[in-house]
């Protein structure tokens, strides 16, 4: 499974709809993918009941 | 007198004008003197307003000899990054959106500078909208870097960097969501803090992305950044996410031996792909942190931090892209093409992996936390990993060389925004290319002083901090 140029210009024309030229299409599959392998290695970490305002409360515990 | 004035530390100066042995009028004089003449080589301003500042320097003269209560910054002239609102001023946000942007309201860094008796001086150069590291901005004259104006400035906060460097200001506020304090500063051979995460009020500040944003300063000296880091630091009650914290004085423990302070040197990501002239002056800085007392400790960094630098792109597009939504429909052709590109990627990240990235943030700091800082008080590690780039280098392209150099310029200062811990860079020496060289001081959550106390003691130490360009 991987983001094509078929899926930027599907995603962009159903959802976002921001002016892309041909050549962006083209390029942006590289860096979204990148992005996207990022976030699917981390879905092993994700506990259901952390909560994002853990990590403020993670600064104030550890203070030096 | 007024020749050398450009030339003092940003608290030398402040003691100066307080103790009446020289009058702001003559230094913010001596400052426009030196910005007109440097300006039209380095193109650090966007704009600046020298009739206003040489009145507020009168008026600060004025105060000084009727008595009246005087602040930390008395007469002490300033300019910051073009996105610290002033309520009537511009705030271009180095944009062509926001070219004639004036807010209605005043950032509350703003106001506490002026409080504390700053004058400020305009508004300096940026990438647009702080989006990119080396410093170009195609709706602006090339900013560049004071010891050779063939060399980046590095960005975002590229006009901060070089109008500190050139000793055209005494300090300059900039903003850091992935090295765009720190970087800036290591080439331009000042000092600049990215304190910790919620540390300074955003109050009144361009958003990047609100998630790693971090206001600091850039200054000539750690005692400078110290100084000005306490008077805009604390809890404020127009920014919800600003910590309730206490702000120490740390200008009072800067002389604190160094005598059992762990230093640690880190086995694991810094060093990956770090030159040899940049690793033989890291080693230099450290075997001088030894010959102070500080103990050197070898340290492993979690491989998750390979992670973290993955990461630290899907929440800031995220929350870039989200800013920039209606703008990027309505007005795309009012972006450069360089920042236009940045910010298109965000629109395709699905809103359950950008959720994720800020959900497993905590767990990643509190690796590290483990990790390091139970071993060593403060990590050190080098800012770039490689010499200061030419202009030429980096001209806008969308090759793989081209990309690779922009990761690597901030490949060591992005993760320390993941995970909000605060970090300093200190210039330690040059590059054969005449370029400075810097290393960065990470530390504990709220733990800048110990940043601030390994730094000074590093000063004291090396002529690094008293160099200045050859202009």
């Amino acid at each position: 499974m991987a983001i094509t140029p078929q899926t930027v210009t599907m995603v962009n024309d159903a959802v976002q709809g921001i002016p892309l030229p041909d050549v962006r299409i083209q390029e942006l599959p590289m860096e979204l993918n990148q992005l996207r392998a990022a976030s699917v290695g981390n879905r092993a970490r994700l506990d259901f009941d952390a909560d994002p305002s853990d990590f403020r409360r993670l600064l104030h515990a550890t203070k030096g | 007198m007024s020749a050398t004035l450009p030339f003092l530390t940003l608290t030398e100066v402040a003691d100066a004008i307080t103790s009446k042995k020289v009058s702001s009028f003559e230094v913010v004089r001596a400052c426009v003197e030196r910005i007109e003449r440097l300006d039209p080589k380095l193109h650090f301003f966007i704009w600046s307003e020298p009739e206003e500042a040489l009145a507020a320097a009168r008026a600060a003269d004025a105060r000084l000899a009727a008595g009246g209560p005087i602040g930390l910054l008395h007469g002490v002239p300033l300019a910051h990054k073009d996105m610290f609102y002033v309520a009537g001023k511009r705030s271009t946000c180095g944009s062509k959106v926001r070219r004639d942007f004036r807010p209605t309201y005043t950032a509350t860094v703003m106001e506490r500078l002026a409080a504390a008796g700053a004058v400020n001086l305009g508004g300096l150069a940026m990438v647009e909208f702080a989006m990119g590291p080396h410093g170009y901005n195609a709706h602006l004259e090339q900013c560049r870097n004071p010891w050779n104006p063939e060399y980046i400035p590095c960005g975002s906060s590229s006009g901060s960097g070089v109008a500190v460097g050139a000793r055209a200001v005494y300090g300059a506020l900039g903003s850091d969501t992935g090295g765009s304090i720190r970087c800036p500063a290591a080439v331009a051979g000042v000092v600049g803090i990215c304190p910790t995460y919620s540390r300074v009020s955003r109050y009144g500040v361009m958003q990047m992305s609100t998630s790693l944003d971090c206001v600091g300063p850039l200054a000539r000296t750690v005692r400078d950044c110290a100084r000005m880091l306490h008077v805009i630091a604390g809890p404020d009650g127009l920014d919800a996410s600003a910590s309730d914290e206490p702000v120490p004085d740390w200008e009072a423990t800067l002389g604190d031996t160094l005598r059992g302070v762990r230093v640690g040197v880190p086995e694991g990501y810094f060093y990956d792909g770090v030159v040899d002239e940049i690793r033989t002056a890291l080693t230099a800085s450290l075997n001088v942190l030894g010959t102070l007392g500080a103990d050197i400790v070898h340290v492993k960094v979690p491989p998750s931090l390979y992670e973290v630098a993955e990461l630290q792109p899907v929440v800031m597009k995220s929350e870039g892209a989200a800013n920039h939504s209606r703008w990027m429909r309505e007005r795309p052709a009012d972006y450069s093409d360089q920042v236009r590109n940045r910010l298109q990627a965000g629109f395709f990240i699905p809103a359950t992996d950008y959720i994720q990235a800020i959900k497993v943030r905590t767990q990643f700091l509190a690796e590290f936390v483990d990790a390091v800082f139970t071993r060593v008080d403060v990590l050190h590690a080098p800012v770039l990993p490689m010499p200061v780039p030419r202009i030429s280098e980096t001209m806008p392209s969308s090759g793989p060389a081209y990309l690779d150099m922009v990761v690597s310029l901030t490949r060591n200062t992005k993760v320390v925004n993941y995970l909000g811990l605060p970090a300093m860079s200190v210039p330690c020496g040059f590059s054969r290319s005449g370029l400075p060289i810097a290393f960065q001081l990470i530390g504990r959550p709220f733990a800048e002083g110990r940043l601030f106390q390994v730094g000074h003691a590093y000063e004291r130490a090396t002529p690094w901090h008293s160099m200045t360009p050859p202009l």
